[in-house]
């Protein structure tokens, strides 16, 4: 499969992923854009060396993703196949820092605890984002967008963009096919076609665009006054985000694997000790 | 050269939001209050082009290895930077959701990396007054495409360093990221210059600055000539100058000294206390340096802090000097018109 039509497959499946029927789904988007980005914030005001803290951030997509409906094995390799490129800036650290730090009685080269740190946010913070759109799908965004007051403009211009891509990938990956079988199937455009095949595709582009632009306002399309009501707030939204807000923030203040520890190390302590008397 | 959230701080992520989101708004204005701007429809085609042409493969003699074009100065070549950067801006915002290539967060840091630096320093500053001869255009997309990308690229050092989540050294960090972004802008620049020279050829009308610049507006280049000095300036006085800097106090810490024999103040007062824990939390470079805990001791690393401060010191001068100008142009416009007199002449 070519670049263009992975690409375009991708944004298919996150189109169907936001056509499933959930209660999730049925929020309003911008709760779930301030939910994905509280979560992305506060995931991300953890300190550098920060690797046990970050382990309850694990339910939230976990969760949202079985409410929502969504199965998590696609999610989860998109991000994978993503991850590689936090995985070049972080692999430096252990080499470089050498310092040692403590996580309890664990001793490791500060390096390794930020190497694995940089990768659990990594992880967690594509998972989200990746999950968010998928609930949402672009029609929630523009909704979210909308209610969130950002101008028209730019909104309109985000859903063209993200429209014409859709042709466009299919017009690339013709006109890419078509030269790899007329080129004796070379991968790439050599010096010589350099300037003529893209720049051609983009004199065609141009044209093509100007005549949707023409079409669109002899049927009275204006960007600064786009059409569709804006969902108005419920009371589940509000308690939904009020939840989240308050776990997300807990969290934050409060290690749950530390307190869960301990205790966990007092009740056993205590039996021990009970054990001991009793014995 | 896309960030991810991983690597910003929340207060990073927040600080280059905002100045992405002002810069959003002064694109609007002007686009809106521009007659002669390109349409939209036609400025969400020639976006998805950009994003579309990244998925073709440029075979590079002699390397093996293959390079894309750079999709901001295209943008703002063929569409104008105001309406160029909300395009990039709109294409970056794809990439962070759909592809992960970004993220929520670090979108302001992406935008201001790779779209504010390409249509509003390369562009006017390196590629405008170039251009204007053409046989100096392609020189001019190279030159321009080079500047961007190094100037994004030291931003994502600077950026990812004010975060603090990462502990590679400055020195190191833009050793890794300038010399390869030198190449990839070379790369970029050189085949946005071959289709540029292309679409020049074949559909000349399409190629915006012929028609934006005029060629006996002398003020104008004068203006570039003067912006491009003082960044270079404030850089080279905030980069180098900024090591010989004295590390004793100054007049006032002098005094202050004298008399109660310390350069700080004391004060008991709660409040004083209160604002003092608050600052000390959120000052990324306390005392012009890095913070004690994020960098090892000694000289080298106080004078990559002092270097440090004092290119972020001159770049966020200037980029207050340019949000306070768009303010008071913004104020300007929401002017009732004077009786008798043009919309044009109220908007200059």
């Amino acid at each position: 499969m070519t670049t263009s039509t992975k690409q375009g497959y991708r944004f298919r499946r996150f189109e169907e992923f936001a056509c499933i029927s959930s209660r999730i789904h049925q929020f309003h988007p911008a709760v779930i854009l301030l939910a994905a980005f509280s979560y992305i914030t506060l995931l991300t005001s953890f300190p550098a060396t920060a690797v046990i803290e970050l382990a309850p951030y694990f339910l939230f997509p976990i969760l949202l993703a079985q409410f929502a409906r969504i199965p998590l094995k696609p999610l989860f390799a998109s991000t994978l196949k993503v991850l590689p490129m936090i995985l070049l800036i972080g692999f430096l650290h252990p080499f470089l820092d050498k310092e040692l730090a403590y996580h309890g009685s664990m001793e490791l080269n500060r390096g390794w605890f930020i190497f694995i740190s940089l990768m659990l946010k990594g992880f967690l913070t594509i998972l989200m984002n990746f999950l968010m759109i998928s609930i949402l799908g672009i029609g929630g965004l523009q909704k979210a967008m909308k209610s969130m007051k950002i101008p028209p403009l730019f909104f309109m211009l985000f859903t063209l963009i993200y429209r014409y891509i859709m042709l466009l990938l299919e017009d690339l990956y013709r006109t890419l096919r078509a030269y790899e079988l007329r080129s004796g199937r070379k991968p790439r455009l050599t010096r010589n076609e350099w300037g003529s095949l893209p720049g051609g595709i983009l004199i065609r582009t141009y044209e093509q665009g100007l005549r949707v632009q023409h079409a669109m306002e002899l049927r009275g399309f204006n960007p600064a006054h786009p059409y569709g009501s804006v969902q108005k707030l419920s009371i589940p939204d509000i308690v939904f985000i009020m939840l989240w807000l308050s776990l997300v923030v807990l969290f934050r203040i409060y290690s749950l694997p530390e307190v869960l520890g301990s205790v966990l190390v007092a009740f056993c302590g205590e039996g021990a000790g009970l054990g001991v008397l009793h014995g | 050269m896309h960030m991810a959230d991983a690597l910003i701080s929340p207060q990073v992520g927040a600080a280059l939001w905002i100045a992405t989101a002002a810069t959003g708004a002064y694109c609007i204005k002007k686009v809106q209050h521009d007659e002669c701007e390109t349409p939209t429809a036609l400025a969400g085609i020639l976006g998805a082009f950009v994003f579309a042409a990244q998925m073709i493969n440029f075979s590079i003699p002699g390397t093996g290895s293959s390079g894309h074009i750079g999709g901001g100065l295209l943008l703002s070549i063929l569409l104008g930077p105001h309406l160029g950067f909300l395009a990039m801006s709109a294409i970056l915002l794809i990439q962070a959701l759909f592809f992960a290539d970004g993220g929520l967060l670090s979108y302001g840091c992406n935008v201001f990396n790779l779209a504010f630096y390409t249509c509003f320093i390369a562009y006017p500053l390196i590629y405008k007054p170039l251009a204007k001869k053409e046989k100096r255009s392609k020189a001019a997309i190279v030159l321009a495409s080079v500047a961007g990308l190094q100037l994004g690229a030291f931003s994502v050092v600077l950026e990812t360093l004010l975060s603090g989540k990462t502990e590679l050294p400055f020195g190191t960090f833009i050793l890794l990221m300038q010399p390869i972004h030198l190449a990839i802008g070379l790369v970029e620049g050189l085949l946005t210059a071959v289709i540029v020279g292309y679409v020049q050829k074949t559909a000349p009308q399409l190629i915006r600055h012929t028609e934006r610049i005029p060629e006996n507006d002398k003020a104008a280049t004068v203006r570039q000539k003067i912006m491009a000095l003082f960044i270079l300036a404030a850089l080279i006085t905030g980069g180098l100058i900024s090591w010989f800097a004295s590390e004793n106090p100054d007049g006032l810490e002098w005094s202050i000294a004298k008399v109660t024999g310390s350069t700080e103040l004391s004060s008991a007062s709660s409040t004083h206390a209160l604002f003092s824990a608050i600052q000390e939390k959120i000052a990324i470079l306390p005392d012009y340096s890095f913070k004690a805990s994020e960098t090892s001791s000694g000289q080298s690393a106080s004078r990559f802090g002092t270097t440090f401060s004092g290119i972020t010191g001159a770049l966020l001068t200037f980029v207050l000097l340019l949000l306070t100008n768009l303010g008071i142009k913004t104020f300007s416009w929401r002017k009732k018109p004077v009786p008798g007199s043009t919309q044009r002449d109220n908007l200059d």
